[in-house]
């Protein structure tokens, strides 16, 4: 594991490369991406984990603190979604270059699923998308569901409220926006983990935007909490089991 | 101020090593390593760091103390030895792989009784043998247990039929020696009587390397032997039990080991083996891994008569043992594989040198590092002396456990296989031959638990030499240590005919493999001339078109066009087998004239474009032309022979029946006039079919691929290159020469046609790589001096498996893309030998190399006396691939594409941020090379990677910086300014999880331990010991200091599969802890 640097001096984000460390399907890697606040520290155990198993299995292996979060640099109340999806793409550069790699999966988890389609659809090298427990986007207290992990409780603004509405919305016009068709390397899959959580309208989104992907659900959201200090969370075995053969099976 | 041997011991913690050279003191340390305060502190005890130097360089007189009968007080006391044994198999206890087994075939009438009597005596004779082992307070501990007994179990195989029998006895051994011991409960040695006929059986003995070694297996045989005489005929046995357990011993040598002596044993390894514990980079058929598996396989080997002797008889001319000579002759084999000339191999020492413990059971063995280096140049005979010397020196050294010095050296184990390389040699020249009336022989065994990547193994029996190697079959495979067998025997036989010769002439290669090489380079696809081959080539397919920039041309158009030119020549009186002359410039209408003069049977003889217009008639008359093809290039002048303007031919109808109107049958169908040689050449049909049909296959051109051919008609690739793609029906581009004379006009040409191949010439090297930028590629073929390509950088866009091939003429070489989007990782280069060409694989001495082992890339143009010197580094891979890995001028396969490491050094090192740099491409744990920068930078902030690669893209512009980008302090450099990198960090060798650091008094502890142990920069509290490359040694070490530090002992299994955090949690309250 290699923890560094990236992206612009002013806007430097922290990432951490695991290496492959077996014989994989050759040339494969993954970017994931962080949900936000109280949630981001609550799954870091189980990004580590699947990071790590990711790893195992041959794949490149980035993670990285969006802006104003963790170790990258920034306010983090004036960082904006958009910034954040630029930052996956400061991220999807910096893992191609580590690794040679002509393009990357991204994995987003919560917001970082809604980040990672965003990123996703912006960059052609891009060439699949796991969606892990997606928020739901019909709800209100969307982002209230991101900082705690509940949909039905408010955002606590004195949490540092990253993300304002004005930016949820113009993502979502960003993700609304039709590929160009001729696009050869537009994402071609997406797994998503916890279908039944899946609202209509994001399903809708994929699904309309991303016609050509082949498009897998997996029936609950397997959980990614954890809920002990003391490191004994329920880190879901099944979900990094899922994503690896997911992962193992597409080209 | 510390005494002296601490300031040495502090001094070996910080990588700093001294010294003595006469009055001298030598220090060698890392950058920055030396404060005022230590130099000031080395000066001062000056005199006290030489004198303990010189007493470690020369031999001690300190008299070794006798081992002696102690009583009570040393049982239960294990060797350091027996320590790490018991820690391995707690680590993987159901491997079996510390089982040692033997086996002996017993040929006469069996006396059963007398038998069984013997073994009752012999196991009473050895209390090792009824020992117990386990833990005791976290401690491993032994016991003599009277109640323990060791049965002969009987099995018998008399009665299965002859042909399975011995297949099946085979499977019994290999089966029973994997069977894992349970220490705690059983005794450690288990025998077993086989029947195999009325007059055959086999004593099979196994038994755990806790209380065995190979020695105990003689005493066996011996006593054994003697025992079991005595009582077939009911006689004395005359065989006292020895007087000294080893216990005695164990309790002697840790005695020793806080001993004036044994710190001067000590001194004496470090100082020996700095530097000289990595591992060799000997080639294997699978890629070393950090999880060692010591599942192992056995190759035998005997000697013929005639070499033993003369073996024997040079060991006694130079006054050596037949051990040193054949160690001599296993380092240079080791070093020829590894491309080294220092190399570090393990031997065995019985360690029983003391006679009261010869006849005792137990581990007694010791393991010698003896490091062996040589200059090159020296003779065989001065090798032998040199390794005569070493091994003396190392000899009186032995009584140092290896565990001691090892664990003394943490440093050294990080890159270290450790026993990688081992000889084992026994003299069973006196060995028993009979037990009574029993004939007993060894049994061979073709499966062995192997802890040595290769073992030699060599047992002289005085008369004969025969041996094995044993092998790590996660490494190897059998065909590979066949071959080692192979070029062993070479280097035996090579050195002894002639031990005055410089050991770096002697060759590798075997007869067998020189067949092997001669056969590969000499295949060629197809087979017998089919003389309807030609015809067929010419015969153009239906979807075959010809483009340029002035337009496109049809079959039809091609047919009819080139068939007015072949009416044309024969009018004119051209006849089968006279050469036309051709003056064109690259057009479409050069092609059709190619195929006119072919289908008029003629020879194609292009006139190289340094010709000038003025010598063109001498240069017609030289080759004997008939008549000339030209274009509006030349000024129509003063021709003496018939000639055409290309623009005089007109578009006839093309309701004509397409066929050849006269076979080409002539022997030499094109004559062609090589660039470098000024000597005519020609192509046979013979060779045409063959360079036509090589590139089919390698170039896999078909309808619907457009292929664009750069190639200019007095290239000699000119004509196979267009016949080839006209055959193929694919596509055929070519666009003039006015075209293609620019960078811009030819990016605009491949824009629009995006072609899947091109051809070019070695004139457009410099300005495809621009042109095709961005355009993907299935193939690229380019013809010219290698010596060229060296300049130019490959499109990126292309990344396919590159053959080494070539055109039909000396000096042009060519490099080829086929087919192939993702080449297998860690083979860059791959294919098989180059149509036309001979390969070879050279070490540095210029000798051709075996396959399988690494050199450089030579080729020569089959016929040929001048070879070509690549640049490139490959091999032969045993099947008859020749695998090209790197090039040897600094550009390295790595991230999937070269990668010139010097110049992207030296730009880095120049950028204003960077103090110092340092890159490698490293293999990593996936099999493939990964480039890797180490970087310092000044000032206080770390820039981020992105800022790096962005200098360097803007200095370098047509290189990037890819890989890993690891920040450092310093890049660690000798005195000389050489990187030592062997001690920077690499990141692919540890799997370690988010840092966390340590909290806990206790994990501190911990933390602080391994971080010192393992030379690694921080410890998180999710590393676990095993994967921060911790050994089995370093572990004992890290439970003794924790033990001596906070008083806690706990077991070694705790360290290997728990992280720190999990570990520092079974620590008693930290109340407890003292």
């Amino acid at each position: 594991m290699n923890p560094f640097f990236m992206g612009p001096e002013r806007k430097r984000l922290y990432g951490l490369y695991h290496p492959p460390v077996l014989r994989g399907p050759g040339g494969k890697g993954v970017v994931l991406c962080n949900p936000l606040g109280s949630e981001s520290s609550r799954a870091h155990r189980s990004f580590r984990i699947l990071s790590d198993s990711l790893a195992r299995s041959g794949w490149h292996v980035l993670r990285f603190d969006y802006r104003g979060t963790g170790d990258s640099a920034g306010d983090v109340d004036s960082v904006t979604l958009n910034d954040w999806v630029e930052d996956i793409g400061v991220a999807i550069n910096e893992l191609r270059a580590i690794a040679e790699l002509k393009g990357v999966h991204l994995l987003g988890l919560r917001l970082g699923a809604l980040l990672a389609t965003a990123a996703g659809l912006r960059h052609a090298d891009t060439q699949g998308l796991i969606l892990w427990d997606p928020v739901d986007l019909r709800s209100q207290s969307v982002l209230g569901a991101q900082w705690t992990g509940q949909l039905d409780q408010p955002v606590p603004m004195d949490s540092g409220g990253a993300a304002n509405v004005r930016d949820f919305e113009q993502m979502l016009l960003e993700i609304k926006k039709e590929p160009r068709e001729s696009h050869s390397s537009w994402p071609h899959q997406a797994l998503v983990l916890g279908s039944k959580l899946i609202p209509d309208r994001f399903r809708e989104l994929i699904g309309q935007n991303l016609r050509r992907m082949a498009f897998e659900e997996t029936d609950a959201p397997p959980p990614w909490l954890e809920e002990s200090n003391f490191g004994a969370g329920p880190v879901s075995a099944r979900a990094i089991q899922t994503i690896s053969t997911w992962t193992g099976l597409a080209p | 101020m510390r005494s002296a041997a601490a300031l040495l011991k502090a001094l070996a913690a910080r990588d700093i090593r001294i010294r003595a050279e006469d009055d001298r003191l030598i220090v060698d340390a890392p950058k920055g390593s030396i404060d005022e305060a230590l130099g000031g502190e080395i000066r001062a005890a000056k005199v006290d760091l030489l004198e303990i130097l010189r007493e470690a360089k020369s031999e001690s007189t300190t008299a070794e103390t006798p081992v002696l009968a102690v009583g009570p007080q040393a049982d239960g006391c294990l060797s350091p030895f027996q320590e790490r044994i018991w820690m391995l198999e707690q680590i993987r206890p159901e491997s079996g792989e510390n089982n040692l087994p033997g086996a002996w075939s017993l040929r006469g009438k069996l006396n059963r009784t007398a038998l069984q009597a013997a073994l009752s005596d012999f196991v009473d004779m050895h209390p090792m043998l009824r020992t117990r082992f386990f833990e005791e307070a976290s401690r491993v501990t032994s016991q003599e247990d009277p109640k323990l007994e060791i049965p002969l179990q009987r099995i018998d195989f008399s009665s299965l039929p002859e042909e399975r029998r011995n297949a099946e006895f085979q499977q019994w051994l290999e089966d029973m020696a994997r069977i894992p011991f349970d220490l705690s409960s059983e005794p450690p040695l288990r025998l077993y009587l086989a029947r195999l006929g009325p007059q055959e059986h086999a004593i099979y003995a196994v038994s755990h390397s806790i209380a065995w070694d190979g020695w105990c297996f003689d005493i066996l045989l011996q006593d054994m032997g003697l025992l079991y005489r005595a009582h077939c005929l009911q006689e004395e046995t005359g065989i006292s039990r020895p007087a000294l357990r080893y216990e005695d011993f164990a309790y002697w040598q840790r005695a020793r080991g806080q001993s004036e002596r044994a710190r001067e044993d000590l001194l004496f390894w470090q100082q020996r083996l700095y530097g000289g514990l990595r591992t060799l980079p000997i080639p294997t058929d699978h890629p070393r891994s950090e999880q060692a598996n010591h599942a192992g396989a056995r190759f035998n080997f005997s000697l013929s008569d005639n070499l033993v002797a003369r073996l024997s008889d040079l060991a006694r001319s130079e006054g050596v043992t037949v051990y040193m000579l054949l160690l001599s002759i296993w380092s240079i084999l080791v070093g020829r594989m590894a491309n080294e000339s220092d190399v570090t191999i393990t031997t065995p020492v019985r360690g029983r040198d003391q006679s009261n413990l010869e006849g005792v059971i137990g581990p007694f063995t010791n393991t010698l590092f003896l490091r062996i280096d040589w200059k090159p140049g020296v003779s065989f005979r001065e090798m032998i002396r040199k390794v005569k010397e070493i091994s003396l020196e190392a000899m009186s050294h032995q009584a140092c456990p290896v565990d001691d010095f090892l664990r003394a050296m943490p440093g050294e184990l990080k890159d270290s296989s450790l026993f990688q390389i081992n000889f084992s040699y026994q003299n069973t020249g006196d060995r028993l031959t009979h037990w009574g009336e029993l004939e007993v022989e060894q049994i061979p065994q073709d499966f062995h638990a192997t802890h040595s990547e290769l073992n030699l193994w060599v047992r002289d029996a005085g008369d004969t030499l025969s041996g094995a190697i044993d092998y790590r079959t996660d490494l190897y495979e059998a065909e590979r240590i066949e071959k080692i067998i192979g070029w062993l025997l070479q280097v035996l036989e090579r050195t002894v005919s002639a031990p005055d010769q410089p050991i770096s002439q002697h060759s590798l290669l075997t007869e067998k493999e020189r067949g092997q090489l001669r056969e590969w380079n000499h295949a060629r696809p197809g087979g017998t001339l089919d003389p309807d081959r030609l015809t067929r080539a010419l015969e153009i397919p239906a979807t075959v078109a010809l483009e340029s920039e002035r337009g496109t041309w049809d079959r039809g158009l091609l047919h009819a066009r080139s068939l007015e030119i072949t009416r044309a020549l024969l009018e004119s009186g051209v006849k089968e087998g006279d050469s036309v002359a051709i003056k064109m410039q690259r057009s479409p209408e050069s092609i059709i004239a190619l195929l006119g003069v072919l289908r008029a049977g003629a020879c194609w003889a292009p006139i190289p474009s340094s010709i000038p217009e003025k010598s063109i008639n001498d240069w017609i008359e030289q080759i004997g032309g008939r008549a000339l093809l030209h274009d509006s290039s030349i000024a129509d002048r003063n021709i003496r022979v018939p000639s055409w303007s290309l623009d005089s031919f007109t578009e006839s109808s093309c309701t004509e029946a397409f066929r050849v109107s006269r076979r080409a049958s002539s022997a030499h169908i094109c004559q062609l006039v090589g660039p470098v040689s000024s000597s005519t050449q020609s192509i046979t049909l013979e060779t045409l079919e063959v360079v036509l049909e090589s590139r089919q296959s390698a170039q896999g051109l078909g309808p619907g691929d457009r292929y664009l051919m750069l190639l200019c008609p007095d290239d000699p690739a000119f004509a196979p290159a267009v016949l080839s793609a006209l055959a193929s029906g694919a596509t055929l581009a070519t666009p003039t020469e006015n075209c293609a004379v620019d960078e811009l006009r030819l990016r605009a040409w491949i824009m629009h046609l995006e072609p899947t191949s091109i051809e070019t010439g070695g004139a457009l090297l410099y300005a495809l790589p621009g042109a095709t930028a961005g355009n993907r590629l299935d193939s690229l073929w380019i013809h010219g001096d290698l010596t060229q390509r060296l300049q130019i950088d490959l499109p990126t866009a292309s990344k396919g498996t590159w053959h080494v091939g070539g055109s039909l003429s000396t000096g042009h070489w060519g490099l080829l893309f086929p087919r192939s989007e993702n080449p297998p990782s860690g083979e860059p280069l791959a294919g098989g030998p180059a149509p036309s060409f001979e390969s070879r694989v050279i070490d540095s001495n210029g000798l051709e190399l075996p396959p399988g082992i690494p050199g450089q890339l030579v080729l020569s143009q089959l016929g040929d006396t001048l070879p070509f010197n690549t640049p490139w580094r490959a091999v032969w891979t045993l099947h008859g691939d020749l695998n090209i890995s790197e090039r040897q001028d600094g550009l390295v396969w790595a991230q999937g594409g070269w990668i010139d490491i010097p110049r992207l050094q030296k730009a880095l090192q120049a950028l204003s941020f960077v103090d110092d740099a340092h890159l490698e491409a490293r293999p990593s744990s996936t099999g493939d090379s990964r480039l890797i920068t180490w970087v310092a930078y000044n000032g206080d902030r770390e820039p981020t990677s992105t800022t790096l690669r962005n200098a360097l893209a803007r200095e370098l512009k047509d290189q990037s910086l890819g890989g890993i980008i690891l920040p450092v302090d310093n890049i660690p450099r000798d005195k000389g300014g050489a990187v030592r990198s062997r001690v920077l960090p690499d990141p692919s060798k540890t799997t370690v999880a988010a840092f966390e650091a340590p909290q806990s008094a206790i994990e501190k502890t911990f933390a602080h331990i391994w971080q010192d142990l393992l030379g690694v920069d921080r410890v998180s509290v999710h590393d676990s010991f095993a994967e921060l490359g911790g050994t089995s040694l370093q572990a004992l070490r890290v439970i003794q200091e924790v033990e001596s530090l906070t008083g806690w002992s706990f077991s070694p299994r705790l360290l290997f599969f728990q992280t720190l955090r999990q570990i520092a949690m079974r620590a008693p309250r930290e109340g407890k802890l003292s």
